[in-house]
């Protein structure tokens, strides 16, 4: 998919494990870790808006579009 | 409904499931018992003296004298009615899988599609032979029993007139045809439902 998920870099970023993400967001740990390792097809907009008020950015920051060769 | 009141129901079916299975198993044993009883005393000397039925006629008769076509008949009346009694187990056997599935609480489990569409292709095969099947037997059974001991052959198959039975009704039995179309609708509404789950699954 050519939607990369860099949920990962921004936690590195703001020193934040991904316990105290999905205690902060209200996502489970199991969840959290499949949308760190880009095993989701989709991500609700109130995930996102939640995640954004806990790691304080933008949407812009965690996803990222990377159009796939050929 | 939510899905507590769906597990509960499920649970519910699956004891109804388990007490009918029991009833076929004990319906079974007396069409056996009724066939042997009966075809036993069709090939004993004193013809005729029979009377265990099921399925048509009496259930237990006194041992005094019936008609050799009657015991003819109720041999494949009991026999006949033993298919039918397998088919129901064979059916109830089918719904395990989806009342199983359901008792867990995800009705739309990747297997639920499969299971719903064998049970509709038994349907189908249940049908078939309920429709043409029987068609045939009974006319043979007619036969059988009117060519016993020099009675005259009666029947379609035997191509004589039908003197003192009537021939089989063709019944198509469209109800059991249409349960099928209705489970096969089922089970492509189910593999769309499967889909939506998975999609619902992958969602975060």
């Amino acid at each position: 998919m050519p939607i990369i998920v860099r949920l990962d870099r921004v936690m590195a970023d703001r020193k934040m494990s991904l316990k105290e993400l999905s205690e902060r967001v209200g996502v489970s740990n199991v969840n959290l870790s499949k949308l760190k390792n880009g095993h989701v097809s989709a991500v609700r907009l109130s995930t996102l808006e939640a995640i954004c008020a806990a790691l304080n950015c933008q949407p812009g920051d965690i996803l990222e579009y990377q159009p796939e060769d050929g | 409904m939510d899905i507590d009141r769906m597990v509960k129901l499920a649970g519910r079916i699956a004891v109804f499931i388990r007490i009918l299975k029991i009833a076929c198993v004990v319906l079974l044993a007396l069409c056996a018992v009724s066939v042997a009883w009966n075809a036993a005393a069709l090939l004993d000397e004193g013809i005729g003296y029979g009377g265990f039925q099921i399925g048509g006629f009496w259930l237990i008769e006194p041992m005094n004298y019936i008609d050799p076509i009657d015991i003819g008949l109720s041999v494949g009346r009991a026999a006949e009615f033993g298919i039918y009694v397998v088919f129901g187990l064979i059916v109830l056997f089918e719904l395990d899988p989806i009342v199983a599935t359901m008792r867990e609480g995800r009705p739309f489990d990747a297997s639920m599609g499969r299971s719903i569409r064998r049970l509709a292709f038994t349907l189908l095969s249940i049908w078939l032979v309920v429709v043409v099947g029987f068609y045939f037997l009974d006319y043979s059974l007619f036969q059988f029993a009117g060519g016993y001991d020099g009675y005259a052959p009666v029947g379609g198959l035997s191509g004589q007139a039908t003197s003192f039975v009537n021939p089989p009704d063709f019944d198509l039995d469209p109800a059991l045809f249409g349960a099928f179309l209705i489970l096969l609708l089922l089970s492509h509404a189910f593999t769309y439902g499967i889909e939506l789950q998975r999609l619902s699954d992958e969602t975060v």
